[in-house]
């Protein structure tokens, strides 16, 4: 409960984080999906039910935070949710690339996802190629921050409860040195 | 009942899928605006995103003052001591002077806008790459009200989506959602600029017979009763002709730096009562 508790406010707190930084870069870079990486996170650790929970509110409150239609991301982190735990079910996730090219695959369906939800409401009046160009840079600018979410997040839940809900094994040192 | 318990993690997935979609079909379809919870939001973590933005602020600010110090050496001590005196008040006084020099703007603008204006801080960026939005550090208590115009003296900056009693958000010109009526202030030819996500916006509806070039001013022309008129929103980059059709298209650097936004202000009046 505990360490449920611990990773909710650690994904709230890297959520602020992005909206505060990003004044801040020194030239333009979009802002990290940190919310994605998070939910791909819980995706390794939490059952369906809780994990679809949590992210469905870490995705609530990016549309809060931003401003714009209730529901979009929320909507596309809780079907991330379901697919990378679903997938993550069938592999064993245990270096630093597959968690990056997992966050890349996520964050193509997660824009694919949104962009599709937009231009059927008529929210979208971009050309194909600005529409690429942001994913590109969206996704490429998420995967990089990536291995710093995965790196901390975890070390700092781990200050909680142990072990995850249904004994999955996520790919982390001291899960290796335990020998599971 | 051993079969629910055993899906109830997928129900609750379809569940939450099917609430999501109920609440993006409402607003898409302007049934429901969803403003309670942006604002029980907006009041919950504003607080958190200010004390972000302090923190992150202040270790800019040390970096800026501190970084360029040289490194010390013993014979030189003294005189290095008194070179990176000499270099903190010298950075401080540059950033004393861009405030200065920000003020001074603002207060050009105040004299070119009658209407009362406030100036709000920039405490944050939207998380989300769908919506171009910020947060200032104004709101209803202080006289903000939804679709008000935000400017700074370079320009139109946005309108204001959603407020709580001491913050509010604002879209930005820059996007998707946000159109605004344009002139280009060379030749008075009207049009629909719109925002892309990006960097730059695009005239609609401009037809191919009007004479716009690469280099023309846009200003902001009021007849969307948002924005007084004669605001400066952008430069012409591009402007494309195709053989056919009856428009021309024709992009847009805005005026306003949007990656370097720290204060804007925001105008209390609407250009409708204004102008009334």
């Amino acid at each position: 409960m505990v360490k449920t508790l611990v990773l909710l406010v650690i994904g709230i707190l890297w959520l602020i984080l992005a909206t505060t930084l990003m004044g801040f870069s020194p030239t333009y870079l979009p802002t990290p999906d940190v919310v994605l990486i998070v939910v791909i996170i819980f995706s390794f650790q939490y059952s369906f039910s809780l994990g679809g929970a949590l992210s469905f509110l870490l995705g609530l409150l990016q549309d809060i935070l931003s401003g714009g239609i209730i529901g979009l991301n929320a909507l596309s982190k809780t079907v991330i949710f379901s697919l990378t735990k679903t997938i993550a079910r069938r592999f064993y996730f245990s270096n630093v690339v597959s968690k990056i090219a997992i966050v890349f695959l996520a964050g193509i369906f997660d824009f694919l996802l949104a962009a599709s939800i937009l231009f059927i409401g008529g929210k979208i009046h971009s050309t194909v190629a600005v529409l690429a160009r942001q994913l590109f840079l969206q996704i490429f600018f998420t995967g990089l921050f990536s291995p710093l979410v995965f790196l901390i997040t975890p070390a700092i839940s781990d200050l909680g409860e142990r072990g995850s809900e249904e004994g999955f094994r996520y790919g982390h040192k001291k899960a290796r040195t335990r020998g599971i | 009942m051993v079969d629910l318990k055993r899906r109830r993690g997928t129900l609750i997935i379809i569940f939450l899928v099917l609430f999501a979609v109920v609440l993006i079909s409402l607003q898409i379809s302007g049934r429901y605006e969803g403003d309670a919870p942006h604002n029980v939001g907006l009041k919950i973590f504003a607080p958190w995103q200010r004390a972000f933005h302090w923190v992150v602020d202040s270790i800019r600010t040390v970096f800026r003052n501190h970084v360029f110090l040289v490194n010390l050496k013993e014979e030189n001590r003294q005189l290095q001591e008194e070179v990176r005196r000499l270099k903190r008040e010298n950075s401080e006084l540059k950033e004393s002077a861009q405030a200065a020099e920000r003020l001074r703007r603002l207060l050009l603008l105040k004299e070119r806008v009658t209407a009362p204006i406030i100036s709000a801080e920039v405490i944050a960026f939207s998380p989300s790459v769908w919506f171009r939005t910020i947060v200032i550090n104004k709101g209803s208590r202080d006289g903000v009200k939804k679709g008000m115009p935000v400017v700074m003296w370079e320009g139109v900056v946005g309108r204001v989506i959603r407020t709580s009693s001491s913050t509010s958000i604002v879209l930005l010109i820059i996007d998707r959602n946000s159109s605004m009526d344009v002139l280009v202030q060379r030749t008075r030819a009207r049009g629909i600029m719109d925002g892309e996500g990006g960097a730059r916006c695009y005239l609609r509806y401009a037809p191919r017979t009007e004479d716009i070039q690469v280099g023309d001013h846009l200003i902001t022309s009021s007849l969307g009763e948002i924005f007084p008129k004669g605001l400066s929103v952008g430069e012409v980059v591009m402007v494309e002709k195709k053989e056919y059709g009856l428009f021309q298209t024709v992009e847009i650097r805005p005026s306003v730096d949007f990656f370097r936004l720290e204060e804007v202000m925001v105008i209390l009046t609407p250009a409708r009562k204004r102008e009334g």
